[in-house]
Order: C-alpha cells, then sequence, then structure tokens
C-alpha cells in the first residue's frame, strides 16, 4: 500500500459522500499512464493529495454525491449538482485548483451565467463558499 | 500548431466525441457525459470525428469499452470554438475543437456534455 492509498483508507467514517467521494479517488490514483489512450500522464500525486485535502475541507457539509474523473493531461475533476446547479472543482496538473458554477435556467445552461476562476492552494475558505452556493445557503 | 476552422464542414455536421467510462454520470437514472469528458488540459484540444465520414464500428473497435456521444458543429463555434482539421492525424474524418482560452473550454465543456446525444452507450463501470 502506497502512501496515498494509507491516507485514503484510514480516514474515520465520514459522510456517504465524503466515503464514495474518497473511494473515487482512491480508484483513480491507480490509473496508470496512458489511461485515455491517448497518451495522457495519470493524475499526478499532487493532484490526488489536493483532491482529498479539497474534500476533506468540506466534510462538515451534507453534499450530494460527487462524480470524479480523470482529465486528461493528468488532473482530475469533482462534479456536483443538486437542484438546478451545478459545481466544478478541477484539480490541475500542478495541484492548483480551479471552479466552475452554473445554473441552468429555463433554456439550460448559459456560459455568460457561469463564473470560473481559481482557488489559491492557501485559500481554501472558497471551497466553502462554493458549497454553501450549491447548497443554496448563500 | 496553428489551427483554423474548417470552413467546409457546416454547422449541421455531427461530431462524435469518444466517451470513457470515467467520463460518464448516472444521474438518477439518465445516463450523461461529464464535462470534463469534453475537457483537456494536456492538449487543450478536443479531439472528435466528423460522423458522416467515419465508420461507428470501425472507430470503436480498438475501444471496446468507451461511449460515443454525438454533438452538432455548431454548438462548439457558438461557444467561441473552431473545429479544425488536423493534417498530422491520417485519419481524414479526425478533427479537434479548440477554444481561444481554457477558460471558455471550461465552460463551454458542461454546455457539450449537456446537449450531447448518445450513439453508444456501454454502461459498465470503469475498471479503475
Amino acid at each position: 500500500m502506497n502512501k496515498l492509498q494509507s491516507h485514503v483508507t484510514t480516514l474515520g467514517d465520514p459522510r456517504p459522500w465524503l466515503a464514495e467521494a474518497h473511494r473515487s479517488v482512491s480508484r483513480l490514483a491507480l490509473l496508470p499512464d496512458n489511461w485515455d489512450g491517448e497518451g495522457s500522464p495519470a493524475p499526478k500525486p499532487v493532484v490526488i493529495e489536493e483532491a482529498l485535502r479539497v474534500l476533506s475541507e468540506i466534510e462538515p457539509y451534507e453534499m450530494p454525491m460527487a462524480q470524479i474523473g480523470p482529465v486528461p493531461g493528468g488532473g482530475l475533476g469533482i462534479e456536483w449538482r443538486l437542484g438546478e446547479r451545478d459545481l466544478n472543482l478541477e484539480i490541475l496538473p500542478d495541484g492548483s485548483i480551479e471552479y466552475l458554477k452554473s445554473e441552468k435556467t429555463a433554456t439550460g445552461f448559459d456560459v455568460d451565467q457561469m463564473e470560473d476562476g481559481q482557488i489559491p492552494r492557501d485559500q481554501l475558505a472558497k471551497v466553502h463558499q462554493l458549497a454553501r452556493w450549491l447548497l443554496g445557503s448563500c | 500548431m496553428t489551427r483554423i476552422d474548417d470552413e467546409t464542414l457546416g454547422d449541421e455536421r455531427i461530431l462524435w466525441r469518444r466517451i470513457l467510462p470515467h467520463g460518464i454520470i448516472n444521474d438518477e437514472g439518465r445516463y450523461r457525459p461529464q464535462s470534463i469528458a469534453f475537457v483537456d488540459r494536456r492538449t487543450f484540444e478536443i479531439s472528435v470525428f466528423v460522423a458522416d465520414m467515419a465508420d461507428e464500428d470501425s472507430l470503436m473497435s480498438k475501444y471496446p469499452g468507451e461511449s460515443l456521444a454525438a454533438i452538432p458543429a455548431r454548438l462548439p463555434r457558438s461557444l467561441g470554438g473552431i473545429v479544425a482539421r488536423t493534417p498530422e492525424n491520417p485519419d481524414a474524418a479526425h478533427r479537434v475543437i479548440v477554444y481561444p482560452t481554457p477558460s471558455a473550454m471550461k465552460k463551454a465543456s458542461k454546455i457539450l456534455a449537456e446537449n450531447a446525444q448518445w450513439v453508444r452507450l456501454i454502461k459498465s463501470p470503469p475498471e479503475n
């Protein structure tokens, strides 16, 4: 068992969404290089570590189940949908974090209504704000 | 490599995008592509195939566990993207969608994923 797997499996009794998210990240940590058949590198250790850190940061919230997948280039994408709101976090290959907030209107998603940006790694308070937005409490 | 929009490709033409098992969401019984299925942080080019120039079975024979989704060329173009030929690729049906910025790619991915239609849907979970 490597260091990352150990980190994933020794967590306590998290919320169901968080336990499932940890399992997903744990599985994705095992992806090989060229997982997409197009030459993409596997998610890098710094990406796995940041994904786990972000998830732990929002552990207090009753989030819906997260959809987590690899992004060509070595990153990970985390997506939550609740009602008409979508929140996407992307851990880029260098470990930096970006977000995308989207809210469906009567005509569907509209790029002009979306908000995206970066989350500095030392300012994860932004993640709390995004979680509260998704849950409709701000 | 500088890419230019393939103006011979009409907006109504259909583009196919391979969707890996990791890129599929079961959303309360409705399967849809995850938006990251339309993002590429390695090349910043989204690989697609012109449907009426490709053979589905031949294309997917190399990727038996993968799904195939369709979008009209109009859609990425309406979001600021171009649909460009790839002279370096011997497959004449191959194109790439390219956006002016990574932010545009990310926002467009949400729209593309939401509007994509399944051509071939493999519901098996990813191996990893």
